[in-house]
């Protein structure tokens, strides 16, 4: 192997879920690109990289120079999901069932990679709560494993003190499956029978 | 043929291995209520029957690792197994290991009717059997682990939610015992993983305890049958958290319990702790404390006889026996009523050295049924030939 296809191969391989062969097959794609869409790649790329950030309030991805569509004030402040991760919003968009706000905790209880609670970003959501009392009602939709759920008791034991309802999505979500990859009429289905815990 | 109306009976077709053990490769079709495997010590009868378990519970009933079983030098093995269940005939290949050349890891594949992947989890379950082999009186004399071990694979091919509570719990147990050694201590973090913990942990016990109610009885029948009436022993289950098939109490368990595992650093109660006892009713006693070898090995027999008896209660279905030398070890009178229990049940696959000495089960069964017959032979690579 030529040693910038060993370079390229061993870059492309770094990013998540792509093997050693995908990663080749990546780079012999772009080969054949002409300068025109190879720079149109690398420019999106570069684009996207600059000019995007996490809300500092949701942890929900968005635009540098613009407001957070999820916490805009059309949507409904009554209740709020908590998330693991960015990527999980746009699952919940996509079902079309929900129309509130995002927490993104940036992950789950684990101890067994070393995550505690100090490693999530779950005294922002307690700050959240008490700032915003018009907020009803918090529906846990970490994904159904082990931790997921470890992480969700943990949640409902945090505002074991306030009014508030705090739900989990459950039905029609196997557990162990991802909500990321989740069917969309499966997790409308999830959210609207979502249990009390 | 059988008294219960209603059942249907699991049989055994053929068998196809390639790369298995010793077997570079080996057809037999077993189409017969009695497959007789015979040969000398050592010529491969028990991987036969190794292959056929290994459909029913993915593991070897020998210990054996999934690459022990690759033929020596060879990338994979698979084990391809014909039967027929009341809804027609199944074809399920389950192979192991790597394709020739390459450098993958060695993976696991299972395909149902030459078509369709299916996964470990939905391989369990369909194919039921019960070995018999001579190491059996190891889980009836041996640390309360075996014996936990044993109980779980016949729940876990039984129900699948039993199965991913296993799973689960098992997980959530690594999750405290990782909280333990590290020292952390906050009770919020201890509260949130508990509380996962009972709520799988009580599941398992709540199946437990509804397990140990129909497999005690059997268990207590079998044992008074071989032994002539002379014998006496119960299957007794006891739970590390008493009350614990109910959420609460198994998770006020595990919050009381803290104190004391953060000294000790680990997981000092809950499912993974239960006991099966196998003990004397009036003395409450410890079967491996005082019986003699012939009273263990009584036991062991019942044991998987009431694992047939359960098989057959709860899904109306006769499992296929594997009988790997097991008549041999008996004395006269035990043996007797082993065969006695054997004319009642359905397939049979028995390896044995010789069929000398078998004339009574042979006898008894001739004319009643129809057999099978193999001999194995050969000094490197192992032939079947069919002799009936
Ligand atoms: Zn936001």
């Amino acid at each position: 192997m030529s040693q910038p296809l060993e370079r390229a191969t061993e870059t492309i391989s770094s990013l998540p879920g792509i093997g050693r062969k995908s990663a080749q097959r990546i780079a012999f794609f772009l080969l054949k690109q002409s300068p025109k869409s190879f720079g149109d790649i690398m420019e999106s790329l570069r684009t996207f990289y600059e000019e995007s950030e996490y809300c500092s309030v949701c942890g929900a991805l968005k635009a540098r120079e613009e407001p957070c569509r999820f916490c805009s004030p059309g949507r409904n402040s009554t209740v709020l999901c908590v998330v693991e991760s960015p990527s999980d919003i746009f699952a919940f968009e996509a079902s079309g069932e929900y129309g509130g706000l995002y927490h993104v905790l940036g992950g789950v209880l684990s101890p067994l990679d070393g995550v505690g609670p100090t490693d999530l970003r779950l005294q922002e959501l307690k700050q959240r709560i008490d700032d915003n009392a018009g907020i009803e009602e918090i529906i846990v939709a970490t994904n159904p494993s082990v931790e997921g759920n470890a992480t969700s008791h943990y949640i409902k034991k945090m505002f074991d003190a306030n009014s508030l309802r705090i739900t989990r999505i459950a039905a029609g979500l196997p557990l162990g499956s991802q909500i990321e990859y989740a069917d969309q009429q499966m997790l409308a289905h999830s959210l609207r029978l979502r249990t009390e815990i | 043929m059988f008294a219960e109306t209603g059942l249907t009976a699991l049989r055994a077709l053929a068998v196809k291995l390639t790369n298995f053990r010793c077997y570079p490769s080996l057809e037999i079709s077993m189409d017969s209520d009695l497959v007789l495997i015979t040969g000398h010590n050592g010529a491969g009868k028990t991987s036969i029957l190794e292959a056929v378990s290994v459909i029913s519970s993915l593991k070897s009933f020998r210990g054996a690792k999934d690459q022990t079983m690759v033929q020596w030098s060879q990338d994979f093995y698979s084990i391809q197994l014909r039967y027929r269940i009341s809804a027609g005939e199944e074809e399920v290949r389950l192979a192991y290991g790597k394709n020739p050349g390459t450098s993958g890891p060695m993976q696991r594949k299972i395909t149902l009717n030459r078509e369709q992947v299916i996964k470990s989890a939905d391989l369990l379950g369909r194919f039921r059997s019960v070995v018999f082999s001579p190491d059996d009186i190891s889980i009836v004399d041996s640390a309360p682990g075996v014996r936990r071990k044993f109980f779980d694979l016949i729940l876990s091919t039984m129900y699948p939610a039993y199965f991913s509570a296993l799973r689960h719990y098992q997980k959530s147990l690594d999750m405290r015992s990782s909280l333990l050694k590290s020292g952390e201590k906050r009770a919020d973090v201890f509260d949130a993983i508990e509380s996962e913990m009972a709520i799988h942990g009580a599941s398992l016990q709540a199946y437990r305890l509804e397990f140990a109610k129909k497999y005690s009885q059997p268990f207590g029948e079998y044992i008074e049958q071989i032994s002539g009436g002379k014998d006496s022993w119960t299957l007794v289950y006891r739970p590390s958290v008493e009350g614990g098939e109910q959420t609460e109490i198994f998770r006020a368990a595990m919050q009381s319990r803290r104190g004391k595992d953060f000294v000790v650093k680990q997981n000092t109660a809950g499912v993974q702790r239960d006991l099966w006892k196998i003990e004397n009713p009036q003395s409450g006693q410890d079967l491996s404390d005082i019986a003699s070898q012939g009273q263990k090995r009584t036991a062991a027999l019942s044991l998987k006889m009431s694992q047939y008896a359960y098989y057959t209660r709860v899904t109306r279905q006769i499992p296929v026996l594997l009988i790997d030398d097991v008549l041999n070890e008996l004395d006269l009178s035990r043996r007797k009523q082993f065969i006695q229990f054997l004319h009642k049940t359905g397939q049979a696959i028995v390896t044995t050295t010789d069929v000398t000495g078998m004339e009574d089960f042979l006898e008894e069964r001739a004319g009643r049924t129809s057999i099978t017959h193999y001999e194995i032979s050969g000094d490197n690579i192992p032939v079947a030939r069919r002799l009936l």
